[in-house]
This record gives structure tokens, C-alpha cells and sequence, in this order.
């Protein structure tokens, strides 16, 4: 796309952003430089450019002004660029038509203690902006229509919640479940705290509410073989018995594939003997009411987590020694039951009420140190446990019929696949990333959405909340029919294209492939606009829309060239 | 079918609440009883454990939410009748006046400057002065003046018009009355958050007493670029910059002391005193910072992270043992406190210049008002009722009211946003499960 | 106001600059003091370690013979006034207790119900009589010394029971010594104990405790300590020798009053009157400025 022949009227607005901006570059001349700048018709300042008035300023001058371009030189884009970008919509000029000029984050957050310096460099990033801005070009967004059929991999509470609610909406479910039975984890649970109902009676409920639902399709026994497409046209393969049985066409993914308890192997003698066993199993034997002869129980808490393998806290399983803490003793008075613990993460009001009962009951709970960890070991056939008590400094010795490890919750083998399958970024432990703090249900790929234990440990309640809140993430847009992609994608030149294929290996979003005569072409669905693809082709065959070659040559000429030239 | 529902209360989880159901096409009435939207993390500095900068973060969703053309915002405004039943509830909303036209004021400001009454600013948390009519804080959201009835000179009878005078486009209206407006939803979402406990009443502490103990809410604000020192940790005694720091941590929680706090754990003070913590040391890197505690509770992905960084790489000290009293050295208004250290059993007095009372996470006073008008009920504490979270997540004991956020129990902004958006849905489908197992 | 006085054992046996400041003092602002006939020691601390039913008979049958006079009891000592209000607890919670002391207590003609009513010295004074009055009284103000208040454990730790001041924040002495005219400032060592319960178990460790209080009142610059209990004032006055010598610092000094008798002073009564003679800490100094005015 050439430039405009005749020179579009660009606005500036410098924003102070309270004082991270306002107290380290001298605004005023920003402004009064930015009105010297080739192009800029009208400059002004604001003390907070993103607030309401702020932005009723900006609308109001583009009206009154004429601006057919917008600069903004404040904060980063990446939070504000979106406010800047409807406050355009509102005056009726196209919304990527504004650039913004990262005067804060790059500039006076950076450069505090020079001032002279960092306005000098605000200046130049101004010009850089407008110049760049004198090049932009609208764009509208192609129209998608929604797709009614959501795919939701994993069948425990979370992806059950997820399936009903949307169901619920009117979306088609496909729900894929690699055991023969819905359920996850609770189906191997005893009871669930903090209602101590029964954990299998609760699960019905949901279960039946799933199975009577014309608009789920249930897949059992299936597992997700490979994903292909983007937001609103993904392409999905399930396979069963190594075959591939089924294929969707799916608008969302939600992932609810749930998490496994660690098998410590090892530590603490788990694996040595049967009577050093996980929180899970002693869910097991709850339920099949196999406890004969165990008179004493010792519980320890972080086994295998909150050290250097694994630092973080599982969040559930304190919660889940006490409750079945409680439970044996509500079984028995005669059962004593010890908790060994680094510290009781029991958090909010029924953990709490949870924690006091289940202290009220007799349990008696033991801190000991980092340090000094409790030591297992099988001493005449009876398994000892020791540790030292910081509290009453002294070591305790204890003959338990039942050792039971309190281990973290951990990702599934499968969820590495799954995250190459869907481009979803994982933690350093395999758990899926969301993409910010404050969209905790949004993630990196758009339409794919992650619920439940396989994001973060936690317990039932809050994975069904999770599951209902991706629902609500994914049902967006069910009434719109826009879906907005974003002005930067990828266009080849097909003249200037060799074949040489080099932007295909590079794409991360795979979206490029070769057509049947060898020239790459590019899908500008699955695009992320990232240039990859531009900066290695060499034959410079491939433009980045909102960002050209002509914009980008001229937001350097523009940073080299310091003269405003007016 | 448009579908309305109504949001009550505009924190973060309203906010949240509203944008979910209003990008879904669906009409909202967000009510907020202050003047501005955004509830108690507008007042915050940073959040843990990413420390992200709070209103930075915040602030575009609170303007998403005001210019949303399917959310209608109600500021200064309760609910005062509730009638009806789920899918058909008839409301009342009394609109409490602002006395300020929003459309014909242009924020120049020349009404706050003349105002000639100054009263302490609840935002600031006390530090500050405001006057009677006053915008809350920078990035408020709407940007827009109100006048506080309560302080205002007119309106005491003192037929003061100074500020009708001072505003160039004649904005100001002393006529305005309170409206009344009915409002017809198909549910109702409350997000009402908490509000932080006192601790006055526990004295061995001496907040109030001694001008250098603070609550985090005070704290959150002296170290705000936006607050009264524009960032600076100064002490309330002398202004001198607080080096040497204390936390004390569940102050008001965990209490089993007859009348005094609540029994149960607030959940956030663990993760909100480390990341005052680095706060702290990232600003003054030779400040000395103690937290007394009883259980590290850092439950969530990044949060051990974040007491790793704070403990291990910047030198916080963390003591096991919770400080049996606070006392006050008169002349110089340094603070003494007494504590044991459980781990070695030793008995030891530290000297700081400022404490820190990590408090509780009280539910509203309200809640028993608004409890009422919605016919819900509330649990022993006064925090809105679930009955069953598992087979009814979200659920009030009545239908067609839903809840999200700390107004049921403490929680942290990543679980409200969580919650926000699950009774968002909750409250457009007709998913209830019943341990009966029949779907409605 | 009418209050049958009970002196107990350490008032009697050597604080007699107590006794004599009271019985000037109260008087003169309507309190009229009787005594009370056959009246014993309240059981409290030693009876109350080892022996607890002998403590309970003996302070139920001091508050009984304070009822057969149809008055208050207002005890002098700290001590003495939280035995009777923890009696008066058990007896209540413990009706078999209060049973067998009443058969107990019949064989000298005396009944036990528990409605008597327990005064302390600090609610006398700033209560019932009131600041304002004792202002009105004052005669020779006691202006320009700062004194430190020192209201004693067993006036505010209470465990659950009435107390007579804020546990924490205990400001009803420091009301009285502003009502003469003097200065008064809170400190951080203001509640914490004289020590003197462990006298007899660990001596040198009562010294430090009290010592410590001392250090830190003569550091903060107070012109001296103010008391309303015998054995704090023993303890901080009559032992100042022996403190220094524990501490290993002659230079401990720290003149000590009882609340009576600086409020004799501040009446304008003389010195002897007030058994002031009998104060062993270096008051001297403290006694001029005052008496100069």
C-alpha cells in the first residue's frame, strides 16, 4: 500500500500520566515541538489521556479538528492502546488509525534521572510515531460468523460445568474423555469438603445432567489427536484405540484435562512398603471401608512439594488431610491420627471451620521444619516415623499402621501434547499458563480456553467455577457477529515470492503453506502478525499490514533525521 | 430476547461481571454506592504476585465498562426493593445526586478549588484533606465531581455558593433530587467485597493509639505514586522515611478470643504483607522489613514464588511467632515489639519505626441491609450464604441471586475475576443442581 | 460514700505510709472509711497457690463480714481486691462451693452472698468521686513533674473478669495525677509487672524485673513512679537499695509515691501526715519541689 498523496492531519496528544510521565519529560515543549513536526495539524497535553474526559478531549479535537490521525504519546500499548483505539471508533475515524508513542515505559520510567535526556528522546519517539502514523491505512475487520460447536477435552467436574453451562446456551458440545467413564479425579474420592457429602453422589447430579443433554455429544474413550485451524474454524481430530474415529469443526477449545497426584517413588519409603501411601489412596480405602487394624495414622503434608523440584504449593492438600483426618476419627476414637506439616494452608472461612473441627476432634497436628523433615523408616517390621518438633523441641517418634503422603497434584503426561497441539504456554511444571494476571481465563491462543486442575491446583468448588467462567469466556461473541483480528497480518507478493520456503519453517503460527505451483500463501486467520515471515524472506516479497516497509523506513529516517521540518 | 441482569456493587468483580455478560450481548445495571467504580483494588499500589501496577491494570476495564453500550452505570446508588422472582425480578435503585451535571462539566476544577470546606479523604485513608466536592482520585471512573452532602456548607444550611459561582459552564445543581429507578432483571449478581477490619479493639497492638501503626489499607496509599506522599513511605509521626518496618500478620483473624476479630483465615494477608514487602525493599533497598507470622500461606501459582523472592532475595525476615504486644517509645514514637520466635523458642523485643497490622477481610456492614431487600441469607459471619458450593456454586438461598468476589468469603482479585465471570454464566443459564440431580 | 476498709497483711505489716495517706485523704473528699472487725489476711498470693479452699474461706468470709455491715468493701492492695473479685467469681460459678463455705462460715455467725461489691481504690477515686472533684481539692498543684504511672498487674489483668482499667491502654491513675496538676506520659513499660510474685520463689528475679521498669522510667526523663498497690511499692521503693545492687547500677534512682499521699501533698497536707518519711527511695528532691510549689 503506497502512501497517501495528500498529507493527512495527525494529532498528537501527550499524556502526563498523573506524574510517571509529567515529572521526568518537560511536556509542554513535548507539545510544543510535536506542533513543529511535518503532518501534526493540532498538539495538546492531558493529565490523564486514558481517563473519561481525557478521552472525550481526544474525541472532541479529532471532530473539531479534522484529524485523520492520531498520535498518542503515553504508556504502553499493550494495556492502553485498545481505550485509544475506540475513543477513534467513537469520532468516526477508523480505530487503527491511532500509533502510540511508549513516551513512559520506554522513556521516562527508564530515564528518571535525566530529564534534558529523556524529553529529547520523547521528542524523537513522537516524530518516529508520526511519521509512521502519516502512513497508516484503515482497516476493517472481515466479518466471521460464530461457530455453534465447542469442543471440551476432559470430562471431570470443570469440563463438565463448562459443557453444561454452555449447552446450556445453545452450543453444540463435543466433550472427549479419554477414560470409559466421565467423572476425573472425583470419581476416586471418598467425600468433599467442606460438606463432607459424598463425593460419587455429587458427581451423579452433574453426570446426569451431562448424559440427558441432546446438545452434548459425548466421546469416551477417545483422546484428541491433532488441532488444526484458529478461532472460530478450528479443525479437530479424536481418536480411540490408536484410530482416529471422529473429526469436528469446533469455534472454542476448552481444556479441562484435569491433573494426577504424584507417585512419589522413594521418598518418605513410598513404593517400599504398602503402608506408605498417597492421599488418593487413602481416599480408596475410605470408600472401600479398608482400614482394619490401623490404629495410628500419620499424615505429612508437602510431600514432594514446596521444595526445590517442585516449589509451589498444591493448595489442596492440607484441606484434604484434614478432612480425612476428621473422617477417621469420626470412624473411630480409637484411630489417632497425626498431621506433620511445614504450614497449614488452609485459607477463607470453611477451610477454616474445617481446620478447627478437625483439631476439636483430636487430630493432632505437628509443625516441623525445612530443614528437618519427618524421616520414615521400617524398623522391626513396624514403619517409625521421627521428627523434630520445633515447637516443643523436642523429637517425636511415632508407630504408624498408616503413613499417608500428602503429595501435590501435578500436570498429565498428555499435557505437554496438548499444549504444542494448541500453542498454549506452560509454567515451569507443565500447568497451562494464562496470558495476565487480571484475565485469568484468557490465554494465549484466542478460543482456547484452559478450566480446572490442569491451569493450577485446586479443589472441586473451584474448579467448577473455573469451568462456569471459560463458559462465560468462550460464549462471548455468541451474539456478535464481528470477530476482530487485528490490523497486523502478513501479505506475500506472490510475483515476488522464489519458493524457497524459508518463511514456512520460521511461521510459529503456522500459517503459511506452498499452493500446488510452489508460492507460499498465507492464512490470514491463523496470522499473528508477528513479521517473522517479512524480515527473513529474501526477495522482501512479504509485507506486514500496520507495519510496511514504507511505514517502518519512515519511523527510522523520522528517529535519525531530528529535524522537525516545519 | 434481551436479557437484563443486575450487578451489584462496581469492584473488580462487578466490573468483571458486567463485561463478561455485556460482551455477550446481555443488558447490565451496574449499581455502586460510591461515586466512582472500581471498589477497594482502585486504592491498591500493586498486586501479587506479578506486581502489577493496580489501577494500571484496572483502569481499562473500568472505562471498558463505563462506555459499554449494554452496561448502564449507576453510581451513588443502592437497591432498596427487590421483589419477584428468578427471570423476573422487579428492582428499585434509589440514584442518589451528584449535584453536578456530568454533561455540561468540563473538569476544569475551579469548584474544588474554591470549596472552602476541607474534610478527611477516605480514599487517601485519612492522610489527606479533600474538600467538599471533590473527583476521588486521577484515573476515577466517571472523571467527574460530587458533592458530599454530608460536608457541604449548602447543604448544612449554611447557603454557601461558592462553588455554583466558580463553574464556568454552570454545572452545578443543588436542586438535584434523589431518583428513584424500577428496573425489571432477569437476575441478579451481587458483588458487594468486603471491607478491612479495625484493629482498635485489639489494644495490645495500639492502632490509633500510636501514630506509627497502620493498617494495609493506610499503607497501600503512602506508598501509592497517587497517594498523599506521592509514594513515599513516610511515617505518620514525624514524616521521616520509615526504614526499619514490622508486619504482624492475621491481626483480627484466626481470633478465638471471645468478641475480638473472626475465627477464620483471611487468606490474602500472607501474599499482600510479601508483596508490601518487596514494595518496600525495591523502593529503599537498605530498609529492614520483619514479617511476624504464624503460617505462610502462599496457595497460588507464583505466590511461593514471590515469598521465595522476598525472603531469600531481598532479605525480608520472616519470624514465626505473633507479637504478644506493641508499645511506643513516647519521645520518640519508635515502636517496640514483643514477640517469641517459635522456631528457637527465644523471647525478643525489635525496634521499628513503622508496623504494619496485616487485618482481617471483614464482610460489609451492609450486607445485613442488602441481605434483607434481597431476601438472601447471610452465614454466621455475615458474609453472603452458599449453601452447597459444589452443587450450587454461586448460589444465594434465593434463586436468581447469585454472588462473586469477597462478598461470600475472602478471596484474591484472581479468584473474584474467576468467580465474575461463573456467575456471569450462572446467571443466563438455567443449569441448578440439586443433590436430587434434577436440572431446572 | 461509706466503705468498709480492709488494710490486709502487707498495708499492716509495713506500708504504713499508705494507711496513714488514705485514711488523710479520703475522708476529706467524702469517703468515709469504717473498719472492719476481725477482719484477715484475703489468702491471696499464698493461700491461693497451694491451698485454693482455704483462699476461698478466707476472702469469702473478709467480703462477708464487709456484708454484715451493710457496706462496700474497699481494699487497699492491688492483690487483695483481685482475690475477692476471683472468689466472688468461683463462688458464683461453684454454687456447692458456696454451699460448704456458708456452713463454713455460719459457726461465726456470718453469711456469704456474693452481693457485696468490690471496690478498687483507682474506681473510688476517679469514678465515684470523680476528677473534676479532686481538682476542685487541690490546693498546691503539683506542676511542672512528669510522673510515670504504674497502676499494677492485678488492677487491670483480670482474665475475664471486671477489671478496673483498660487491660491495654490503662489511663484512670494518669486521669488522678492530671487532676493534681502534674504531668503525665505514657511509656512503653507501663504495664508490664513489678515482679514482686516471685519474691519468695526467685528474689534476684523480681530485682531485674523491677529494675528493668526503673532503667527504662529514668531514661524516658520521669521525675518519679507513682503506685496504688503495697507490693509494687515495696518492691520499686523499699528495695530501690537492693535493685541497684542486682542491676549493678548505683545510679538507679527513681523516686516512688503512693497516689495518696501525692494527693496529700496536693490537698496542701503536710509531709508527716502522709507518711512520707517512711518512703525509702530518694523522694527528697522531688518532696522540695513540690512542697516550694
Amino acid at each position: 500500500m503506497s502512501a497517501e498523496s495528500s498529507s493527512p492531519r495527525v494529532g498528537v496528544f501527550v499524556c502526563r500520566c498523573g506524574v510517571d510521565i509529567g515529572d521526568v519529560i518537560d511536556v509542554p515543549a513535548l507539545v510544543e515541538y510535536a506542533k513543529k513536526v511535518q503532518g501534526v495539524a493540532y498538539a495538546t497535553e492531558d493529565s490523564f489521556a486514558c481517563s473519561t474526559s481525557g478521552l472525550e478531549k481526544i474525541e472532541d479535537a479529532i471532530k473539531r479538528h479534522n484529524l485523520e490521525r492520531l498520535v498518542v504519546a503515553a504508556c504502553t500499548p499493550r494495556t492502553h492502546e485498545a481505550i485509544f483505539q475506540s475513543a477513534c471508533e467513537r469520532s468516526g475515524l477508523n480505530k487503527y488509525l491511532v500509533e502510540m508513542a511508549n513516551i513512559r515505559e520506554q522513556c521516562s520510567w527508564v530515564h528518571r534521572d535525566d530529564s534534558q535526556a529523556a524529553t529529547e528522546k520523547a521528542k524523537d519517539l513522537v516524530r518516529m510515531a508520526v511519521a509512521k502514523a502519516r502512513l497508516l491505512q484503515p482497516w476493517k475487520e472481515p466479518e466471521i460468523k460464530v461457530n455453534p460447536n465447542i469442543l471440551v477435552v476432559g470430562g471431570g467436574v470443570s469440563g463438565l460445568s463448562s459443557a453444561l453451562s454452555l449447552a446450556d446456551l445453545g452450543f453444540k458440545i463435543y466433550l472427549v474423555e479419554k477414560e470409559a467413564e466421565l467423572g476425573g479425579m472425583l470419581k476416586s474420592l471418598h467425600k468433599l469438603s467442606p460438606t463432607m457429602r459424598d463425593s460419587s453422589e455429587s458427581l451423579e447430579s452433574m453426570l446426569r445432567l451431562v448424559e440427558q443433554n441432546p446438545n452434548i455429544e459425548i466421546h469416551t474413550s477417545s483422546r484428541v489427536k491433532s488441532v488444526e485451524g484458529a478461532i472460530s474454524n478450528f479443525e479437530v481430530e479424536i481418536e480411540s484405540d490408536g484410530k482416529v474415529v471422529e473429526r469436528f469443526n469446533v469455534g472454542r477449545i476448552i481444556v479441562a484435562i484435569g491433573a494426577e497426584i504424584l507417585k512419589p517413588h522413594g521418598l518418605y519409603g513410598y513404593g517400599h512398603d504398602k503402608r506408605i501411601i498417597t492421599q488418593l489412596d487413602l481416599e480408596e480405602k475410605l470408600k472401600n471401608n479398608d482400614l482394619k487394624g490401623v490404629g495410628t495414622v500419620v499424615m505429612i503434608q508437602c510431600a514432594g512439594s514446596r521444595n526445590d523440584e517442585r516449589p509451589y504449593c498444591s493448595r489442596i492438600c492440607c484441606n484434604t488431610a484434614l478432612k480425612n483426618a476428621q473422617i477417621l476419627r469420626e470412624l473411630s476414637p480409637d484411630i489417632d491420627v497425626y498431621i506433620i506439616y511445614k504450614d497449614l494452608i488452609t485459607y477463607g472461612v470453611e477451610s477454616s471451620a474445617l481446620e478447627l473441627n478437625t483439631k476439636r476432634r483430636g487430630v493432632k497436628l505437628i509443625r516441623y521444619r525445612d530443614e528437618s523433615p519427618p524421616e520414615v523408616a521400617i524398623e522391626d517390621g513396624s514403619v517409625v516415623v521421627k521428627v523434630f518438633s520445633p515447637t516443643i523441641n523436642e523429637e517425636m517418634t511415632f508407630r504408624a499402621d498408616l503413613v499417608v503422603l500428602s503429595t501435590p497434584l501435578v500436570p498429565r503426561g498428555e499435557a505437554s501434547e496438548l499444549a504444542k497441539m494448541l500453542k498454549l504456554p506452560q509454567d515451569p511444571f507443565g500447568f497451562f499458563k494464562e496470558a495476565h494476571q487480571l484475565s485469568p481465563l484468557d490465554f494465549a491462543t484466542e478460543g482456547v480456553y484452559v478450566c480446572g486442575t490442569a491451569r493450577a491446583p485446586k479443589d472441586a468448588v473451584e474448579s467448577i467455577s473455573e469451568g462456569l467462567g471459560v463458559g462465560s469466556k468462550a460464549a462471548e461473541y455468541k451474539f456478535s457477529r464481528i470477530r476482530g483480528r487485528g490490523a497486523a497480518f502478513a501479505e506475500i507478493n506472490e510475483k515476488k515470492c522464489s519458493g524457497c520456503g524459508i518463511c514456512i519453517e520460521l511461521c510459529p503460527y503456522n500459517a503459511i503453506r506452498k499452493d500446488e505451483i510452489g508460492i507460499s500463501r498465507t492464512d490470514s486467520a491463523l496470522c499473528g502478525g508477528c513479521g517473522v515471515c517479512a524480515a527473513s524472506c529474501p526477495e522482501r516479497a512479504i509485507t506486514i499490514h500496520h507495519f510496511t516497509d514504507d511505514q517502518l523506513e519512515a519511523q527510522l529516517l523520522a528517529a535519525i533525521d531530528r529535524r522537525p521540518r516545519k | 430476547m434481551d436479557e437484563n441482569v443486575l450487578v451489584i456493587g462496581g469492584g473488580v468483580a462487578g466490573i468483571q461481571a458486567s463485561l463478561d455478560l455485556a460482551n455477550r450481548g446481555i443488558n447490565v445495571d451496574l449499581v455502586e454506592k460510591a461515586p466512582y467504580i472500581g471498589g477497594v483494588m482502585a486504592q491498591l499500589d500493586k498486586t501479587f504476585p506479578t506486581m502489577n501496577c493496580c489501577i494500571c491494570i484496572l483502569e481499562p476495564k473500568m472505562i471498558e465498562c463505563y462506555r459499554h453500550p449494554k452496561i448502564t452505570v449507576h453510581t451513588l446508588s443502592e437497591v432498596t426493593e427487590v421483589e419477584g422472582s428468578k427471570g423476573n425480578f422487579k428492582v428499585q435503585i434509589i440514584e442518589r445526586p451528584r449535584f453536578v451535571d456530568i454533561s455540561s462539566c468540563t473538569r476544569c476544577g475551579a469548584c474544588i478549588e474554591k470549596c472552602p470546606v476541607t474534610v478527611p479523604d477516605e480514599f487517601q485513608a485519612g492522610f489527606e484533606s479533600r474538600k467538599a466536592i471533590y473527583i476521588p482520585f486521577p484515573q476515577a471512573v466517571p472523571y467527574a465531581p460530587s458533592i458530599d452532602k454530608g460536608s457541604c456548607l449548602h447543604f448544612g444550611g449554611g447557603g454557601c455558593i461558592v462553588c455554583e459561582e466558580a463553574c464556568p459552564t454552570a454545572a452545578i445543581k443543588y436542586e438535584q433530587d434523589p431518583r428513584t429507578v424500577s428496573l425489571n432483571v432477569s437476575s441478579i449478581i451481587v458483588a458487594t467485597g468486603f471491607e478491612q477490619y479495625d484493629p482498635k479493639e485489639m489494644g495490645e497492638y495500639g492502632y490509633k493509639r500510636y501514630d506509627n501503626v497502620i493498617t494495609p489499607l493506610e499503607f497501600e496509599r503512602l506508598v501509592s505514586p497517587y497517594g498523599p506522599t506521592g509514594g513515599e513511605l513516610t511515617r505518620p509521626s514525624d514524616g521521616k522515611i520509615a526504614k526499619r518496618i514490622a508486619f504482624v500478620q492475621c491481626v483480627g483473624s484466626r481470633s478465638h478470643r471471645e468478641g475480638v476479630g473472626v475465627p477464620y483465615c483471611s487468606g490474602i494477608c500472607c501474599m499482600y504483607a510479601a508483596k508490601e514487602a518487596v514494595t518496600i525493599k525495591e523502593k529503599y533497598p537498605d530498609s529492614e522489613v520483619t514479617i511476624f507470622y504464624i503460617d505462610i500461606k502462599a496457595f497460588s501459582r507464583d505466590f511461593q514464588n514471590l515469598i521465595n523472592k522476598a525472603r531469600d532475595e531481598m532479605g525480608v525476615e520472616y519470624i514465626r511467632g505473633k507479637p504478644g504486644e506493641i508499645r511506643e517509645n513516647p519521645l520518640t514514637k519508635d515502636l517496640y515489639i514483643w514477640y517469641e520466635d517459635t522456631d528457637t523458642g527465644e523471647i525478643g523485643r525489635k525496634e521499628v519505626d513503622l508496623a504494619i497490622l496485616s487485618a482481617a477481610l471483614l464482610p460489609r456492614n451492609e450486607n445485613t441491609r442488602l441481605a434483607q431487600v434481597l431476601g438472601v441469607d447471610l452465614d454466621e459471619f455475615g458474609f453472603f450464604k452458599v449453601e452447597d458450593p459444589f452443587l450450587s456454586s454461586l448460589e444465594t438461598t434465593r434463586d436468581g441471586i447469585y454472588v462473586c468476589g469477597c462478598c461470600h468469603g475472602p478471596r484474591d482479585i484472581s479468584n473474584s475475576v474467576v468467580e465474575a465471570s461463573a456467575a456471569a454464566m450462572k446467571a443466563t443459564t438455567g443449569i441448578r443442581l440439586t443433590a436430587e440431580g434434577s436440572g431446572g | 460514700m461509706k466503705y468498709a476498709l480492709f488494710l490486709g497483711c502487707t498495708v499492716q505489716a509495713d506500708q504504713f505510709g499508705y494507711e496513714a495517706s488514705a485514711r488523710e485523704v479520703l475522708p476529706r473528699l467524702g469517703v468515709e472509711l469504717v473498719d472492719m472487725e476481725g477482719s484477715s489476711c484475703c489468702g491471696f498470693p499464698a493461700f491461693s497457690s497451694i491451698y485454693p479452699s482455704a483462699w476461698f474461706y478466707l476472702s469469702a468470709r473478709n467480703m462477708a463480714i464487709a456484708e454484715s455491715m451493710g457496706l462496700d468493701l474497699l481494699p487497699l492492695c492491688n492483690g487483695c481486691h483481685l482475690s475477692f473479685v476471683e472468689t466472688r467469681h468461683h463462688l458464683e460459678v461453684n454454687p456447692g462451693l458456696k454451699k460448704s463455705i456458708n456452713e463454713d462460715l455460719r459457726r461465726e455467725g456470718l453469711t456469704y452472698t456474693g452481693d457485696v461489691k468490690i471496690a478498687h481504690i483507682l474506681e473510688v477515686l476517679h469514678d465515684v468521686v470523680g476528677v473534676e472533684k479532686i481538682g476542685e481539692s487541690v490546693k498546691r498543684p503539683i506542676g511542672g513533674l512528669k510522673f510515670a504511672t504504674h497502676p499494677g498487674c492485678h488492677a487491670i489483668r483480670s482474665g475475664g473478669l471486671d477489671h478496673t482499667d483498660d487491660p491495654e491502654n490503662p489511663q484512670k491513675l494518669d486521669d488522678l495525677m492530671r487532676a493534681l496538676g502534674a504531668d503525665v506520659m505514657d511509656y512503653p513499660e507501663k504495664t508490664d509487672c513489678c515482679g514482686s510474685s516471685l519474691a519468695i520463689a526467685s528474689g534476684k528475679t523480681t530485682l531485674m524485673i523491677a529494675g528493668e521498669k526503673l532503667q527504662s522510667v529514668k531514661k524516658l526523663g520521669f521525675d518519679g513512679l507513682v503506685t496504688v498497690c503495697p507490693f509494687c511499692f515495696k518492691v520499686f521503693d523499699n528495695r530501690q537499695r537492693a535493685i541497684q545492687a542486682a542491676m549493678g547500677d548505683r545510679s538507679l534512682n527513681v523516686p516512688v509515691f503512693y497516689y495518696t499521699q501525692l494527693l496529700g501533698l496536693a490537698m496542701g497536707l503536710e509531709p508527716e501526715k502522709l507518711g512520707l518519711e517512711l518512703n525509702l527511695s530518694p523522694i527528697d528532691p522531688i518532696l522540695e519541689k513540690i512542697l516550694e510549689g
